[in-house]
């Protein structure tokens, strides 16, 4: 999980410095398949990423062969057999992108993979934690879950649209924005992808706050739905900070800059990392919101 | 309801993220493949030129030194941005170039190659003009590797990788096209601008914002300036038999 996440950072990372070209050649890395060239200048985040990427590849077969061994659920060997495949899909995009030099439709589908692999990681890690082998504290009764699922489900739409806008924003301008190509004008990039990521964005946050209060106030005896409720109201708050001030850098003061500042990639990249704890989270509270959703027995005797 | 509207939402992303690249078209970039039709043939006898100068009003933007030290192979003290480059209220790097009236016909392409050379971690020059089929050669002479992106849209674009004074690149190009970027993504300051031209009647203004195309036959033409950040302008000239026109421009700071 943690070295998933790193690899967000790092994908983060690549782009915000333009460096998503900097190693023209996939799968070898300057016609290598071992070696580790020198790591200067944009090759350094470029090919750190893909080094992490193998790791989290080879982490995650070990995991699903794990599972195979020693796990009796079904699904769950077929959801690390998933994992394996989404991670495998993740690197023929990333390679896609770089020999296609970066067209913003699989640059965008890489980081929209990328993150949606950073969830099932997430799920896969609750799924053989110890609270989720124990019973619920206490369940809801059928009627009372089904607002609580249908407004998480909402939330994970959105926050998918959200992704999707944020990274078709990036990578539209990296390619054909001000410093890139220079084929759309600022202008436009934000009239197509920014305008809509920020209105979204406050759909987005309507939806978490409405969420995490209803299981703050309702449910605060189940740890196990307080916790990413938690964890999303707080991120929230993080998230429009860093949104605002990656939208400063980016946009206010970065047309001009003929070489990414600090304050760019560091908000940037902060950015894309909450963003994806705060997918994760979403993840995590519809499962659980699923797993505290009393049987139907339950229900009529409530 | 839900279904249709939100397959309707990422067809239209879908659209939108796939048609960037036919989005915009420079002025001048037909992206029309060069026509296999008669060479032109220009009597160097009757032959006028144009010269000018290109001027800068206002006070030019600042720019923030650039850092190189993040590559041991390039300079170490702070280098100037090659964006705005104005000297005694003259600007430099703006490219000078016939838009319309020529006569028609394929014009032979310039014998030897054009050259880009990788030099101090930045590009020289900064902007250049190449013809349809002449070679571009593009050199490294650092002692950094560099990776050589050209984000053309007409032609195919391309990116390799360049070793410290490592073999030169050529590249031909066979539709004209107007300011492709080239960048280098190792270093992400590294930027020129070169432009694909159907005919040899281009220059790019100097340090002094001087510029000179001669051999130019006798006619009425458009003549255009364009640059990077300033956009293009232009001018109607006549040139004379033997004539030698001036045409100058002048460009004002973006609001």
């Amino acid at each position: 999980m943690s070295v998933a996440f790193l690899l967000v950072l790092a994908g983060g990372l690549v782009t915000s410095n333009n460096a998503g070209l900097s190693v023209p050649d996939w799968p070898t890395t300057q016609g290598s398949w071992w070696k580790i060239p020198p790591l200067i200048g944009g090759v350094k985040y470029e090919h750190i990423h893909r080094m992490i990427a193998e790791f989290v590849g080879l982490l995650t077969i070990i995991v699903a062969i794990w599972t195979w061994v020693v796990d009796k659920r079904r699904w769950m060997r077929v959801l690390t057999i998933g994992a394996v495949l989404g991670v495998i899909l993740q690197g023929v995009l990333g390679g896609l992108t770089v020999l296609n030099l970066l067209p913003p439709a699989v640059s965008t589908a890489h980081a929209v993979v990328g993150q949606t692999m950073f969830c099932a990681l997430a799920a896969i890690a609750m799924f053989t934690g110890r609270s989720w082998l124990e019973e619920p504290v206490a369940r809801i009764p059928q009627q009372e879950a089904r607002p609580l699922i249908r407004h998480s489900w909402m939330l994970l739409g959105f926050l998918y649209l959200q992704l999707i806008l944020g990274a078709a924003f990036r990578h539209v301008w990296t390619k054909w924005g001000p410093t890139g190509a220079n084929r759309w004008t600022e202008h436009k990039i934000i009239h197509a992808f920014l305008y809509p990521h920020i209105l979204n964005a406050l759909i987005v946050a309507g939806l978490i706050v409405y969420v995490g209060l209803r299981v703050l106030t309702r449910y605060r005896n189940m740890p196990q739905l307080r916790r990413p409720a938690h964890a999303l109201t707080i991120l929230l708050v993080v998230q429009l900070i860093l949104g605002f001030a990656a939208y400063v850098t980016r946009v206010v003061n970065g047309v001009n800059e003929v070489q990414p500042t600090f304050s760019l990639v560091a908000t940037t990249v902060a950015h894309i990392g909450v963003g994806a704890l705060i997918l994760a989270y979403a993840v995590i509270l519809l499962i659980q919101a699923y797993r505290h959703t009393a049987g139907p027995e339950v229900a009529t005797t409530a | 309801m839900k279904r249709p509207c939100l397959s309707l939402l990422s067809a239209l992303i879908t659209a939108a993220l796939l048609g960037c690249s036919s989005a915009y078209k420079p002025a001048d970039d037909s992206g029309a493949p060069q026509q296999k039709t008669a060479t032109v043939t220009v009597d160097k006898s009757t032959a006028g030129g144009v010269t000018g100068t290109i001027s800068f009003k206002g006070k030019p933007p600042k720019f923030p030194a650039i850092d190189m030290t993040s590559d041991p192979g390039c300079p170490t003290a702070p280098q100037p941005v090659d964006v705005v480059v104005v000297s005694n209220g003259k600007l430099a790097n703006v490219f000078v170039y016939v838009k319309e009236g020529l006569p028609p016909g394929r014009f032979a392409a310039t014998s030897g190659p054009a050259v880009l050379t990788q030099k101090g971690c930045s590009y020289s020059p900064h902007v250049l003009g190449v013809m349809v089929g002449q070679p571009l050669k593009i050199l490294n002479e650092d002692t950094a590797e560099h990776n050589i992106h050209s984000m053309s849209t007409s032609n195919p674009a391309f990116n390799e990788s360049q070793m410290p004074r490592g073999e030169p690149v050529t590249r031909t190009f066979e539709r004209p096209e107007m300011n492709v970027p080239v960048e280098c993504n190792q270093h992400p300051w590294m930027r020129a601008y070169m432009n694909v031209m159907p005919h040899p009647y281009f220059a790019v203004s100097g340090s002094d914002g001087t510029f000179a195309i001669k051999d130019l036959p006798p006619g009425e033409y458009t003549l255009a300036a364009v640059h990077e950040k300033y956009g293009e302008q232009t001018v109607k000239i006549n040139v004379g038999p033997k004539g030698n026109v001036k045409a100058d421009f002048s460009f004002v700071p973006a609001n």
